[in-house]
C-alpha cells in the first residue's frame, strides 16, 4: 500500500499496474481476515447481502451491486486477468464495458452460475489470484448437476464456456441484451443473491448442528477433549485438601501411606507422607534424592510418582502415587495358599528386571 | 458410574472393610473434569511473564531487576565461598528467578530466598553444605559490602530465628516450584564442545562455564 501511495512518476504513468497493486494488498487483507476468522466473516457477508437484498427490492436502480465489494473484487480481478491473458486482441479502450458485458452475460445466461460465481468469488479469496481456467471450471462443477435437471439453454452455455476456456465468445454473443434485460437482471440478480443467503444460512444451521453434536457427544464419553493441565512447576504444589483419605494402608520407617481418593477425578492414589520431624538441616537431602529420582521415573513397571502435595501449613509433605492393589512382599507373606506357578514366577521376574534395567 | 464400580471392587478385595463415602451429585458431576498433572517446566507465556508478581505489588520493573540481579550475585559469591561448583550456584540462580515469578519481593524477603536458593541446590547438586555455613557466608558478605569491621557471626537468638526462616524459604520454594527443581544446565554441552575440540583442560573448562 505503501509503495502504491507514495505516487512516484512512473508507477502514476502506469495507472493500470498501480491499480492492480492496490487490488492485491486489499486481496490480501481480506484473505488474511477470512483466516483469522470465518464464522465472523460468514457473518458479516450475510448481512451485507441481506443489505444488498434491500436495495435490490427498491424498484429503479440499474446497477445495484456496482457498490458491493465481491462485485468489486470479481471486477478487478476480471480486469487484471483480461490485461494478461485478452490484450493481444483487445484495444483498452474496450474492456471497461467488456468487464460489465461478461458479467451481464453471466447473469443472464443463467442464476445457477450466478449463484456458484458467488462462491468462486469466496474461492478466489482462498486462492489469491484465480487465473481465467480455474475461474470457469471451478463453477462448473458443482451447478451442472443442477443446471442439467433444470433449464438446457443454460447448459449448453454453460459447457461452451467450459470448452472455450475463455468467456469471449459468449461475451460477444450476449453483448446487445444487455440493456434490454437489464430488469431482468435486477430480478435474477436478487434471486441468486435471495438463494445465497439461504445456502449461508443452510452453512449456518450446519455449523451450529455440528457443535450441538459434539457437545451431546462429550457429554455421552465423558471425555472433554482438552483436560485442563496443571503444571507443578509453575503454578506450585497443590494441597493434600484435593484428596479425601480413605484409609491407611501401611506404615514404615520411610513414612505413612495413605490410600485416598482425587475429588476432582475421582481417582485412587496412593499418598505417602514423607517424615520430616526433627530435621535441623531443613528439607532432608535423602526425601529430596527420592522425589527427584521418582518424579523423573517413567516406567510401566515403577510406581508413578505423579506430583507432591502439601499440608495445610507446609509442615506435612505427601506424594502421590499411584494406587497398586497388592504388593508382592505380603502376597508372599501372608495370602498365598500355593507357591508362585514358574510361569508367573517368569512374569513377575520379566516385569522386575525390566523395571530395574 | 465407572470409578464407582472400580472403586467398590477394589473394596471387597482389600481386607479392610470401610464404609463406602457417599457419592453425591457434586462428585459424580465432577467426573467430568480431566485434570492433568504435569511435572516438566513449561515455558511461561508472555502474560505469565510480564505483569511479574512484584509488578502487581507496586514494584517498578526496573527495581525488581536489580533485586534479581542482587540476588544472583549473592548466590554467586556465596557459592565461591562456599567452595561450590558452578553448577550449584547456577541452579540455585535458575531457582531463585523462578519462585520470583510466582511470587512477590514484598511479601518474600529476598535475601532469605537467595540463602533458600543455594542451601537447596547444594542439595540438589549433591555438594550439601550445612545451613550454618550458608548463613555464616552471608553474614560475612554482608560485613564485607558494609565495610564494617568483620566479626564472627553471634549463635544467639537471631540466628535461630533466621535459621528457622531460611528453613521455612526452602519450603515454600519446594512448593511454588512443586519439587521440579532438577535444573538441565547447558554447562555439560559446553564441556561436550569443549571435548569435541580437543582442549579438554580443567581450566579452560572452568572458565568456559
Amino acid at each position: 500500500m505503501p509503495k502504491s501511495g507514495s505516487g512516484s512518476p512512473a508507477r502514476r504513468a502506469d495507472s493500470h499496474s498501480s491499480h492492480h497493486h492496490s487490488h492485491h494488498h486489499h486481496h490480501s487483507d481480506l484473505r488474511k481476515r477470512r483466516d483469522h476468522d470465518h464464522d465472523e466473516y460468514l457473518e458479516n457477508k450475510y448481512t451485507d447481502l441481506r443489505d444488498k437484498l434491500n436495495d435490490l427490492r427498491r424498484p429503479n436502480r440499474d446497477r445495484p451491486n456496482s457498490s458491493d465489494r465481491n462485485r468489486h473484487h470479481q471486477h478487478q480481478s476480471k480486469n487484471k486477468l483480461e490485461k494478461t491473458d485478452l490484450k493481444k486482441d483487445l484495444s483498452p479502450a474496450r474492456t471497461k464495458p467488456k468487464i460489465t458485458d461478461a458479467e451481464v452475460n453471466e447473469i443472464v445466461s443463467e442464476e445457477e452460475e450466478e449463484e456458484s460465481e458467488h462462491e468462486t468469488e469466496l474461492e478466489q479469496k482462498n486462492s489469491k489470484r484465480s487465473n481465467q481456467t480455474a475461474e470457469d471450471s471451478s463453477p462448473n462443477k458443482r451447478p451442472r448437476s443442477r443446471s442439467n435437471s433444470r433449464e438446457s439453454v443454460s447448459n449448453s452455455t454453460d459447457e461452451e464456456e467450459a470448452q472455450n476456456e475463455t468467456p469471449n465468445n459468449s461475451d460477444y454473443g450476449e453483448n446487445s441484451s444487455q440493456k434490454s434485460g437489464s430488469l431482468k437482471k435486477v430480478e435474477i440478480r436478487t434471486r441468486s443473491v435471495s438463494q445465497e443467503i439461504e445456502t449461508l444460512e443452510t452453512q449456518n444451521e450446519i455449523k451450529t448442528e455440528e457443535r450441538i453434536d459434539l457437545d451431546e457427544s462429550v457429554d455421552i464419553i465423558e471425555n472433554p477433549p482438552e483436560p485442563i493441565i496443571y503444571y507443578c512447576a509453575t503454578q506450585g504444589c497443590r494441597s493434600v485438601e484435593e484428596f479425601e483419605c480413605l484409609n491407611k494402608i501401611e506404615e514404615g520407617a520411610y513414612g505413612v501411606v495413605y490410600r485416598a481418593k482425587d475429588k476432582k477425578t475421582n481417582e485412587q492414589v496412593a499418598l505417602k507422607r514423607l517424615k520430616m520431624e526433627k530435621e535441623k538441616d531443613g528439607f532432608p537431602i535423602t526425601s529430596l534424592r527420592e522425589v527427584d529420582t521418582l518424579l523423573k521415573c517413567k516406567h510401566p513397571n515403577i510406581v508413578n510418582v505423579r506430583e507432591i502435595v502439601v499440608g495445610s501449613n507446609m509442615d506435612k509433605i505427601y506424594m502421590v502415587m499411584e494406587f497398586v492393589e497388592h504388593d508382592l512382599k505380603s502376597l508372599m507373606q501372608y495370602g498365598m495358599k500355593n507357591p508362585f506357578m514358574m510361569s508367573e514366577v517368569k512374569c513377575l521376574m520379566l516385569q522386575l528386571l525390566s523395571g530395574i534395567a | 458410574m465407572n470409578s464407582r464400580t472400580q472403586s467398590s471392587c477394589v473394596l471387597t478385595n482389600s481386607s479392610t472393610t470401610i464404609t463406602m463415602p457417599s457419592t453425591s451429585d457434586t462428585t459424580l458431576k465432577s467426573t467430568n473434569i480431566q485434570l492433568k498433572v504435569s511435572l516438566e517446566v513449561p515455558l511461561m507465556t508472555k502474560e505469565q511473564l510480564y505483569p511479574t508478581p512484584s509488578m502487581k505489588d507496586n514494584i517498578p520493573f526496573d527495581v525488581e531487576f536489580d533485586l534479581r540481579l542482587i540476588g544472583c550475585e549473592l548466590i554467586q559469591t556465596a557459592g565461591r565461598l562456599l567452595k561450590l561448583p558452578q553448577t550449584a550456584m547456577a541452579t540455585g540462580q535458575v531457582l531463585f528467578h523462578r519462585f520470583y515469578y510466582s511470587k512477590s519481593f514484598v511479601k518474600n524477603p529476598m535475601e532469605y530466598y537467595a540463602m533458600a536458593a543455594i542451601f537447596l541446590s547444594t542439595k540438589i547438586e549433591e555438594c550439601p553444605r550445612r545451613i550454618r555455613d550458608v548463613l555464616n557466608v552471608f553474614h560475612h558478605i554482608k560485613q564485607v559490602r558494609t565495610g564494617k569491621v568483620i566479626k564472627p557471626m553471634q549463635i544467639d537468638e537471631s540466628y535461630h530465628i533466621a535459621k528457622n526462616q531460611v528453613i521455612k524459604a526452602e519450603r515454600r520454594l519446594l512448593k511454588e516450584l512443586g519439587f521440579c527443581v532438577h535444573v538441565k544446565h547447558p554447562h555439560k554441552m559446553i564441556l561436550i564442545y569443549l571435548q569435541a575440540m580437543e582442549c579438554n583442560q580443567e581450566s579452560l573448562s572452568q572458565k568456559a562455564c
